[in-house]
């Protein structure tokens, strides 16, 4: 035991720099904090910022070219320099280490039973084959993976993503370590998966004993989880504490615009997030300074030119900031002026001759869905393939949409999300029912200008061969627009959101993420549509970004009169800037509503799960709450349960009702009636 | 499984069809079969051309010999030769010959590039690794059938140099061939040694190339990292976790080479004087011998068929997320 306090793991001054084209990245600037015995760490940041890279550091298993510094050390002895051999013996059975990607942790070829065997022998070559596999079995039952015994010999493919996770948890476990790494274990995950996956996690924490080092970009994850927090910005630590300490009295001005640029989905928030302008530094070059000062408000000549130390500011509260003192007390808004929003384009449909309405009271509809279908054939294997029977994407989706109102449509993965924006936009024809613009039925060409779409991935939505101007005005020219006017009109669109001059002629590997999606909302204006359909345009950014993005759209809404249909699966973002909201389950709306309603006195059982699974970034409120955390996974869309499709993981029916009341659930498809579907829905 | 192998072996019949309707037709257009004896002196009488091309069936219209060369190889009857050989009698043991050459040179090749490329990958951008590179680019530029007359110009050196017949330089086996079983074999394998060096050397280059990269993509994966992170020895992640992964795309390069190989053993046993596929191709060609051309390119094209869907099927056993169907 060294210093003042036990520590199972103790990182000091870690450096770790990577080879690159243009000579080196320093991913990791000097690194320190200790891991204390049956705690939890959590540690924050958004990519890129060197969260991941001191994790493989700390395992050794940094890619060829990495070079290390610094010091690493478990239960005291030093890690770092040890060769292959010694560190294998460490990890696994000193350290484990839990991947983010579930599908690419487990390798293809080999069974779960196999591979969970093979951890389970690493350290223990003496157990016998079947012993192993027995052992892994057990395992594999203690994370929640139900039949393991039948499922062994089944392939990581054959899993979903929630249950991956637990098999990846549970190769974790095998040699009962003493240290967890869990590198963003829930992130590619759907919130009600990621719950089932953390209590995975704790149960894995509380049959090891094993302190945790949770890495996450998530705060409502750290809030609920973790007892210390270390929050990363370019490559460093800027603040550490107890998770009240940092959640409630934030003493770096990232930590406190972090919070402020997150939406929250119990509503307690000012109007306008805070984003954080720019984007973290390049870490090719030197940094002089403090890393965080080009978009920090606070910032001084002494920021620019001294590095702050990270010293205490409260006991083991450190912070790394000249002024921390100055922000005891201080809100986001207060810290983060909000920025001034850009001038809009000119206003949209100005051949027509209404004005926009921008009260969303009486307006008449804009879109109207009505009963939409979407069935998919699933052709079978066999000698002549016969057709397997139909994927139910979408089953009867009906909703409206108002100039200047946003309606957000959210749901896990398999919900039909994705299939309704397509629907819409008419890239795939509806089986059943139809889309109306203005009332009339859509006519392929004729509607491209009133609804334009914004895409999940900003990278692969824009050519790579085309600047920015020539993208946004590639919509224009297509529609027959001369090539100079187009330009104009491109330039004033981008300057409209946020990129401006120079900026204009550039590719789009040469922006960030956030300016990407920019250039992307900027050639959906273009036409001059009066529907946005955004298919998760933020779930690809960084939460600062985010909050910049959700902004601008917000801005957009208002300036110009839009109506958008906001795709997401992060309910906070749809709580932040939807008006109405309908949630999907396995292709049929299952609640709708006003926003408020629906998340603060949610009707449906799907709906209170779901809204109950998102993790608040405020520790006391997220650890006082009641959480719902469903069973099992979503069902396939290619055999939906019948009756209600929800009732295979209904917490109501499966403990609360009657055998005569599932009866009406496994018969009857609850219809849609004052907003909410389901036979015995709250009040 | 059984299914997807039967409809797989359906969907060939009219692939290998279409093939050779396409060849036939054009290989009936490349040249009068009977130029040479037309061109003859003194000039042979028409009754005998009449007849010659009767029994070539060139009297008839192309699609009717297209018929009747189908039908009759259903039947055993792979047509009349120009030469007036039996093709169906001389095409199989060379075909043997042929198989001989390409199955022991595709077992180095594969040998070799296993060795080299997981060698160069492990310790990449080392001295190591860029001899290997090096070779592997020397080869790949080189054609075959120079590096054939290279290897056994020096092979004739060595053997007049010590005085005795170290390496077999001519031909797939002694001529009259040895008695007894062993020294068959012997004298089999000896002649092998060269022709199928320069062969193996062939395919050898692309492919430790190919292992070279897959193996380096493959380490950097995430599987391959939680192998380590299980605390698994060094040796182990890479036989178990990487190799066999990185070895599965190689299944479909080999399969879709194997055509090039069985070309690429025309040239080298040519160099050799085999009495192989080759030399049947190359005296067809030159005879204008359309049935003997047709005969080689059906049995190159239908082995190429089957290989890829071996290919397919070893792709679907090694890696379990392939769903044939």
């Amino acid at each position: 035991m060294s210093g003042v306090v036990a520590e199972v793991l103790g990182v000091r001054d870690l450096t770790v720099s990577f080879p690159d084209e243009r000579g080196r990245v320093t991913a990791v600037r000097g690194v320190s904090w200790s891991l204390r015995p049956g705690e939890v760490l959590g540690v924050v940041g958004e990519s890129g910022c060197g969260k991941s890279a001191t994790a493989l550091a700390v395992m050794g298993l940094l890619p060829l070219g990495a070079e290390v510094g610094g010091s690493v050390r478990v239960h005291d002895r030093e890690l770092l320099g040890l060769r292959d051999d010694e560190l294998a013996a460490v990890r696994g059975r000193s350290v484990a280490m839990v991947f983010q990607d579930s599908l690419s942790a487990l390798n293809p070829v080999y069974s779960v039973g196999f591979q969970v065997a093979e951890a389970v022998r690493a350290h223990h070559p003496e157990l016998g084959r079947d012993e192993a596999v027995e052992r892994a079995i057990e395992l594999l039952e203690v994370v929640g993976i139900p039949n393991a015994r039948e499922r062994i010999a089944d392939y990581p493919h054959e899993f979903s993503g929630g249950m991956r996770q637990r098999v990846v948890i549970a190769i974790a476990m095998a040699d009962d370590p003493d240290v967890i790494i869990a590198d963003e274990p829930t992130t590619a995950l759907d919130v009600t998966i990621q719950a089932q996956v953390l209590d995975a996690l704790r149960t894995a924490r509380e049959q090891t004993g094993a302190a945790t080092v949770l890495i996450t970009h998530d705060l409502g994850v750290v809030a609920g989880q973790a007892d210390r927090v270390v929050v990363m910005y370019a490559g460093k630590v800027v603040e550490s504490g107890t998770v009240e300490e940092v959640f409630y009295s934030p003493r770096m001005p990232y930590t406190l615009g972090l919070l402020g640029s997150l939406p929250r989905l119990d509503g307690r928030q000012q109007a306008r997030l805070t984003p954080i302008a720019g984007t973290p530094p390049p870490l090719d070059r030197p940094i002089t300074g403090c890393a965080f000062a080009p978009r920090c408000p606070l910032a001084t000549d002494l920021c620019r030119t001294e590095e702050p130390p990270l010293a205490s500011v409260d006991g083991e509260h450190l912070a790394a900031c000249h002024f921390s003192a100055d922000l005891v007390g201080k809100r986001p808004q207060d810290v983060f002026p909000p920025r001034p929003a850009p001038p809009p384009p000119d206003a949209p449909v100005a051949e027509q001759a209404t004005p926009i309405i921008t009260t969303p009271t009486v307006a008449a509809p804009i879109v109207t869905a009505a009963s939409l279908v979407k069935h998919y054939r699933v052709r079978g294997g066999g000698l002549f393939r016969r057709d397997r029977g139909e994927l139910h994407a979408v089953c009867d989706v009906s909703f409206e949409l108002s100039a200047g109102e946003t309606l957000g449509l959210v749901g896990e993965s398999g919900s039909g999300k994705s299939t309704i924006a397509k629907l819409l936009m008419s890239l795939e024809d509806p089986t059943g029912g139809r889309v109306l613009l203005d009332g009339e039925p859509l006519s392929r060409r004729g509607h491209a200008r009133d609804l334009q779409i914004v895409f999940q991935d900003p990278t692969n939505s824009l050519d790579p061969r085309m600047t920015a101007a020539e993208l946004v005005a590639e919509p224009l020219r297509v529609n027959g627009t001369g090539r100079r006017e187009a330009r104009a009109r491109a330039l004033e669109l981008l300057r409209s959101v946020g990129l401006s001059g120079a900026r204009s002629e550039r590719y789009p590997h040469e922006f960030s993420g956030g300016q990407r999606q920019r250039i992307g909302i900027a050639r959906a204006l273009a036409l001059r549509p009066r529907v946005l359909v955004l298919d998760e345009p933020v779930s690809a950014l960084d939460v600062s970004v985010q909050a910049d993005v959700i902004n601008l759209l917000e801005d957009l809404r208002d300036a110009l009169g839009l109506a958008y249909l906001f795709i997401a699966h992060d309910l906070s973002v749809v709580r932040h800037i939807a008006d109405r909201v309908a949630v999907l389950y396995l292709g049929r709306v299952v609640e709708t509503g006003d926003r408020d309603a629906v998340f603060d006195r949610p009707r449906h059982p799907y709906t209170r799960a779901l809204v109950s699974a998102v993790p608040l970034p405020d520790p006391r409120a997220e650890r006082a709450r009641e959480r719902i955390v469903l069973t099992g996974d979503v069902p396939s869309p290619a055999h939906p349960p019948s009756g209600c499709r929800f009732r295979t993981r209904c917490p109501k029916y499966l403990a609360e009702l009657t055998d005569a009341q599932r009866a009406r659930c496994s018969g009857e498809v609850p219809a849609l009636l004052g907003g909410v579907a389901c036979h015995w829905a709250e009040p | 499984m059984l299914a997807y192998v039967l409809r797989r072996l359906l969907h060939s019949v009219p692939i290998v069809l279409v093939g050779s309707f396409i060849t036939f037709i054009m290989v009936s257009a490349s040249g009068d079969p009977l130029g040479d004896l037309k061109a003859k002196q003194p000039p042979v009488p028409p009754a005998v051309l009449a007849a010659e091309a009767h029994r070539m069936r060139l009297d008839q219209p192309v699609l009717e010999r297209y018929w009747h060369w189908l039908t009759g190889i259903l039947g055993g009857d792979w047509g009349p030769s120009v030469k007036k050989i039996d093709i169906g009698a001389e095409i199989w043991p060379r075909l043997l010959v042929s198989a001989r050459l390409v199955t022991l040179a595709v077992l180095l090749a594969l040998t070799l590039a296993l060795l080299v490329g997981v060698v160069s990958a492990v310790k990449r951008y080392s001295t190591v690794d860029y001899v290997f590179t090096a070779i592997g680019f020397l080869l790949l530029s080189m054609p075959a059938f120079w590096f054939a007359i290279l290897l056994k110009q020096q092979a004739i050196d060595l053997n007049q140099a010590t005085g005795a017949t170290l390496v077999y330089t001519v031909g797939e086996a002694s001529i009259p061939p040895p008695t007894g079983f062993w020294p068959t074999v012997w004298d089999v394998l000896g002649h092998l040694v060269l022709p199928t060096v320069v062969l193996a050397m062939t395919a050898f280059a692309p492919w430790s190339r190919f292992v070279r990269s897959s193996m380096i993509e493959v380490q950097d994966s995430d599987y391959v990292r939680l192998a380590r992170a299980k605390g698994l020895k060094r040796r182990t992640v890479l036989i178990r976790h990487a190799l066999r992964t990185a070895l599965v795309p190689l299944t479909t390069v080999v399969a879709l080479d194997l055509a090039v190989l069985f070309s690429g053993a025309v040239v080298t046993e040519t160099v050799f004087q085999w009495r192989g596929m080759g030399s049947f191709l190359l005296s067809a060609v030159r005879d204008k011998d359309i049935y003997a051309v047709m005969a080689w390119l059906l049995l190159v094209s239908v082995i190429v068929v089957l290989f890829n869907l071996i290919a397919d099927l070893l792709y679907a056993v090694l890696d379990r997320r392939v769903r044939l169907g």
